[in-house]
């Protein structure tokens, strides 16, 4: 779906403030897989996404998206952007419509589709980001910050993207948010055939829903690997400056203390499954 | 130890644009700070804590009840530079807060529209970029700074107020992992050296289990009150609440439930390390 061959990005090439992004990449991102992508502030990540829809063309190197290579004359940016759909960091600064279902039509009206056609979509889109039908007539700017966020969502999935890539779309929101729009992330991945990559700072969060997750440090992929195999890791990623998960800190320092644990355990239920073993405890279900 | 603000059955309401009826957000509360104490105040998006927050230095005043700071009451007008000089506020995103092109003219900004003398002002200036370590910056232009030193430059500009309250409404929402850890630093510093009484509204529990005593807010109400080590094992309260646990805390509240019978109070890592591994090896001797 995605390749990136020996890519690398350079701001300011040339001048007293250059600076090298992305240092000599190369990756494949399949069809249908649900990417995480961490990585400290200043690591690329930023750079690596805006690359793949087209915002910044590569210093070198060659990167293919659905089988058009980005950079090449015959490769229509605008079309690529809607296949590859971006939502920013804090997105509902970006609303701006009178409506909440003009501001969801917003992209799709631009593909130039059939009025019955984008109706249809804003409903849906709505709908999967969990939009009451009675919000779409009311004002953006009335809304609360989380349904704002989720209009913002909607914007992009309306477009109805082959790649969905968010950046950061649970900052700012408190943990019940967060719940919801990650909930929503996963519901939408499951649905709606796409693939997805979510940058986040939070291992936890991407750790719940991931099937792969991308680390990088320095302008460098520092891993690519199955979940579990990263946060076998956690050494590596502290030495970087990434927060593993607490409940993974706890699972390795039982595991120095001589205490017979698997590798790689990032989430609270498998641990409390492994201890109840270990300990001769009941499991209650977990609500 | 002495009260610097004294909360009295505060009620707080405005009239919704659309109906015209009025809509609590704030519906009785009572509470105290004590001095030098670090207070979290929790709560999910919505249950009132940043609008109690802005009652705290007379942003807003209460529609019935009383808040009073260092006894002045915040209802009083004629007392309103008075307390705001106590109570400096640090918001959500530092781009908001600052003012000047350069970092140490924008510390100083507050003490120079207070008439604080020149000299004066260089001394308080120095002293609060000292105080969050950002000395190294002071001529630096504020938009090129990371997060995380672009909000300790918005809490030097507070300091320069010799405020004896910080009130840190979520300041670290907007920040990364790493900018994130230097406002804790900071905040945990400027209480242990500087004798700061700090009020931090956050919704981040990992924030939260570092004050001294911690209060949850739901629906205008306190739903909740203790040390960290009373309030954070009450998991199933707090995830009902829209809160989560740290997930130490979580782990040996579950295990607990099927019986393992180890000490609840357990807020992080290293104590639920300790804790489980005397357990274990108990068990296999």
């Amino acid at each position: 779906m995605i390749k990136l061959e020996d890519v690398s990005y350079v701001y300011m090439q040339g001048g007293p403030f250059e600076k090298t992004a992305l240092d000599h990449i190369s990756l494949e991102i399949h069809k249908g897989e649900f990417i995480g992508l961490i990585g400290h502030t200043g690591s690329g990540k930023s750079t690596l996404i805006q690359m793949l829809n087209g915002l910044l063309k590569p210093t070198s190197g060659t990167i293919t998206v659905n089988g058009k290579v980005l950079g090449e004359k015959s490769t229509n940016l605008q079309q690529l952007r809607f296949e590859v759909g971006l939502v920013m960091q804090y997105p509902e600064y970006q609303l701006f419509e009178e409506t909440v279902a003009k501001d969801i039509a917003y992209g799709p009206s631009n593909m130039g589709l059939p009025k019955e056609e984008i109706a249809e979509r804003v409903a849906y889109v709505a709908n999967m980001v969990g939009l009451s039908p009675e919000l779409l007539e009311k004002s953006p700017f009335d809304l609360s910050g989380g349904q704002k966020r989720r209009v913002a969502i909607a914007g992009v999935l309306a477009m109805e993207p082959k790649v969905l890539i968010l950046d950061e779309p649970t900052a700012g929101l408190d943990p019940a948010g967060r719940d919801e729009i990650l909930c929503k992330i996963k519901d939408m991945h499951e649905r709606m055939d796409m693939t997805v990559i979510l940058v986040s700072h939070s291992m936890e969060d991407v750790a719940k829903l991931a099937d792969r997750i991308l680390v990088m440090n320095h302008g460098k992929v520092e891993m690519l690997d199955k979940t579990a195999a990263v946060f076998r890791q956690g050494k590596r990623l502290t030495e970087i400056g990434l927060n593993i998960p607490q409940i993974t800190q706890v699972m390795d320092g039982l595991r120095e203390n001589g205490v017979n644990l698997g590798e790689g355990i990032y989430t609270v239920e498998d641990a409390y499954r492994q201890l109840c073993d270990l300990m001769n405890l009941k499991e209650q279900p977990i609500c | 130890m002495e009260t610097v603000i004294k909360i009295e059955n505060l009620r707080f309401s405005y009239p919704s644009e659309e109906t015209g009826e009025e809509v609590p957000v704030l519906r009785g509360i009572t509470m105290e700070v004590k001095r030098g104490e670090f207070l979290a105040v929790l709560g999910h998006n919505g249950s009132g804590k940043s609008t109690l927050a802005k009652h705290l230095n007379a942003i807003l005043t209460p529609t019935e009840g009383r808040v009073l700071v260092e006894g002045m009451d915040t209802a009083d007008e004629n007392l309103l530079y008075e307390i705001r000089q106590k109570v400096g506020m640090v918001f959500q995103n530092p781009d908001n807060q600052m003012v000047a092109n350069i970092v140490e003219e924008d510390v100083a900004f507050a003490p120079e529209n207070l008439g604080v003398p020149p000299a004066e002002i260089r001394q308080r200036v120095d002293e609060a970029l000292s105080a969050v370590n950002m000395v190294a910056f002071r001529d630096h232009a504020p938009h090129m700074l990371s997060g995380g030193q672009k909000q300790r430059i918005a809490i030097a500009g507070v300091l320069a107020m010799r405020p004896d309250i910080l009130v840190l409404d979520e300041p670290t929402a907007m920040l990364d992992p790493a900018g994130r850890k230097e406002i804790l630093a900071t905040i945990r510093e400027l209480k242990e050296k500087h004798g700061m009484t700090v009020v931090l509204i956050t919704h981040y529990m990992d924030e939260a289990v570092l004050a001294d005593r911690v209060i949850v807010v739901d629906r205008g109400v306190i739903a909740m009150e203790g040390t960290p080590d009373t309030v954070f094992p009450k998991v199933e309260e707090l995830k009902r609440l829209g809160l989560d646990t740290p997930q130490a805390t979580e782990l040996v509240y579950l295990l607990n439930r099927s019986g393992a019978g180890l000490p609840a109070d357990i807020l992080n890592p290293r104590d639920c390390i300790r804790a489980l591994t005397e357990r274990l090896t108990k068990e296999n001797k």
